[in-house]
């Protein structure tokens, strides 16, 4: 949660404070060096995206708790999904790109264009929501995000977890 | 010299013939026992005895089965007692003023284990006592293959048989059958005693081709060579090697989840297979069906050397080529080698894969 909270502020400062020359240290999202050539104030700056590619797939149930790592286990996830999170002064947005060959979708509707959200940093792990819905698009958990999803029955929790990528 | 007349010729006949009916008396009208049958399974049939008229005996119904030792009959199997027409003959004997020895039908009596300690008769009165024979005065089951008339049947010199013994049972009623004060009067109809056994039994773990082995008689006759006061038949019986049902993991999911089938090749045909791939069948969509038949990599199983099982993750509407939207209602597999020779499956569909209610 800290490094959350430590990441908006860090956004922020450089949005704000983008000609200074200090440099940041994000924990978990690279970032890249800024350019000398900052803008001046007042002027669009190019967010800040972080690209995330499909790393495992747990499959958990009631008895197996800690999921069965399934990711090799199919053919279709050796075209993996891919998301990313920008976040600029204007917000955060999240784009997901679901792997070519997967044949099912971890959201109820398919993202055509980036979704504004939100990272709550207040809760453990820390939600990524959409900012319209509230619905949790993803969590921060350990070192990476996670979808979570059902696909039929509601026992069975498929996790999508996603390493950077950047 | 004594003159061979007509007369002593018919006589002689009718002695011969009287005898023929007298010793043939005892008979299987049938036994629907299944000529294959799955390992590890029970099987359910009915033996039909039928007891002609004429046969004087009293004593307890003994009914044997030869299968394989490792079946455990005496444990693994359960032989009840129906007769029919036991009683038809009350109204000769109330005619007579005599009782009817039986006043009514057996129904489902169990029959018991023949006490090892029990044996078979040392002496019969056949027109002059029997005695001597190897059969006689013996445990039952060891009577049974020492007399000429049964022993162990066409399994004699058959490849690949298991170890065999007969099982005895016996009933607790004892039956008077043949005290019909009609018997000889030859002017009455022959009524004949029909008795049902029916089998209840559990096969063995073991696949092989074999005759089993069926034969009853009384416990105060007993099988003696060349008085066939007993039946006797034999029946092939293949039994093929069964499958365990597959596993599936996690145990709890439905038809639109992602699932593992594992497949445990013990004592099956693909027992020795390297190369194992799933196949089966669904119906979706109010009866459609889609199948997978082939064999390629979409569908080899991974060999899971520490379970001993072989595995494949699918899910099912991708397995089959099914449309996102798609419903499976049923889902059946089956397990092949690479060419399709060897096939295991339940059935003629294939092990039903059932789906959690949630």
């Amino acid at each position: 949660m800290k490094q959350f909270a430590f990441l908006l502020i860090a956004a922020c400062s450089f949005a704000l404070l983008s000609g200074c020359e200090e440099k940041q240290t994000l924990p978990y999202i690279p970032v890249e060096e800024p350019e000398d050539s900052t803008p001046a104030t007042g002027e669009d700056v190019d967010p800040l995206t972080v690209n995330y590619e499909l790393d495992k797939v747990l499959q958990c149930d009631p008895v197996n708790t800690n999921g069965t790592d399934i990711t090799d286990k199919l053919d279709f996830f050796a075209t993996p999904a891919r998301m990313s999170v920008s976040i600029s002064p204007t917000g955060t947005r999240f784009t997901f790109e679901n792997g070519e060959q997967i044949p099912f979708y971890p959201f109820a509707e398919e993202f055509q264009s980036p979704i504004d959200c939100e990272l709550d940093t207040a809760v453990v792990p820390n939600e990524l929501r959409r900012k319209d819905t509230g619905e949790v698009l993803a969590t921060f958990e350990n070192d990476g995000f996670v979808i979570s999803f059902h696909l039929d029955s509601q026992h069975i929790t498929y996790k999508y977890k996603f390493k950077s990528v950047n | 010299m004594k003159t061979i007349n007509k007369r002593t010729i018919i006589r002689t006949a009718a002695a011969v013939l009287l005898m023929t009916a007298v010793v043939g008396c005892l008979y299987f009208d049938g036994i629907n026992q299944p000529e294959e049958a799955d390992a590890n399974t029970v099987i359910e049939y009915d033996a039909q005895l039928r007891i002609q008229t004429g046969t004087e005996g009293t004593g307890r119904l003994v009914f044997a089965i030869l299968a394989p030792v490792d079946w455990d009959l005496a444990s693994n199997a359960t032989l009840t007692l129906s007769t029919k027409n036991l009683t038809a003959k009350n109204q000769l004997y109330l005619d007579k003023g005599q009782t009817p020895p039986h006043t009514e039908e057996i129904t489902g009596e169990v029959l018991e284990l023949m006490p090892e300690t029990e044996k078979t008769p040392a002496t019969v009165d056949n027109n002059g006592l029997v005695s001597g024979l190897p059969e006689q005065d013996k445990p039952w089951a060891e009577a049974l293959e020492l007399c000429t008339e049964v022993g162990i049947g066409g399994n004699e010199g058959l490849e690949n048989v298991p170890e065999l013994k007969w099982v005895v049972w016996r009933s607790k009623t004892i039956f008077t059958i043949t005290d019909d004060p009609n018997s000889n009067d030859t002017d009455k109809p022959e009524i004949n005693i029909y008795a049902t056994v029916h089998i209840k039994l559990k096969t063995g773990m073991t696949p092989s081709t074999f005759y089993m082995g069926y034969a009853y008689t009384y416990d105060q006759w007993g099988f003696v060579t060349g008085n066939a006061r007993h039946a006797v038949e034999f029946k092939k019986l293949t039994v093929n090697p069964k499958a365990m049902p597959p596993i599936i993991k996690p145990s709890t999911f439905r038809y639109g989840d992602i699932f593992a089938v594992q497949f445990i090749p013990f004592m099956t045909g693909l027992e020795d297979t390297q190369d194992v791939y799933l196949c089966g069948k669904v119906l979706y969509n109010g009866g459609q069906i889609a199948e997978v038949t082939e064999r390629s990599d979409k569908n080899r199983m991974e060999y899971i050397s520490t379970q001993q099982v072989f595995e494949r993750y699918i899910y099912p509407k991708e397995f089959f080529g099914l449309p996102a939207d798609a419903v499976i209602e049923e889902l059946h597999v089956y397990f092949t080698n690479a060419d399709g020779s060897i096939v295991v499956q339940d059935g003629d569909q294939g092990f039903l894969i059932e789906q959690s209610a949630e």
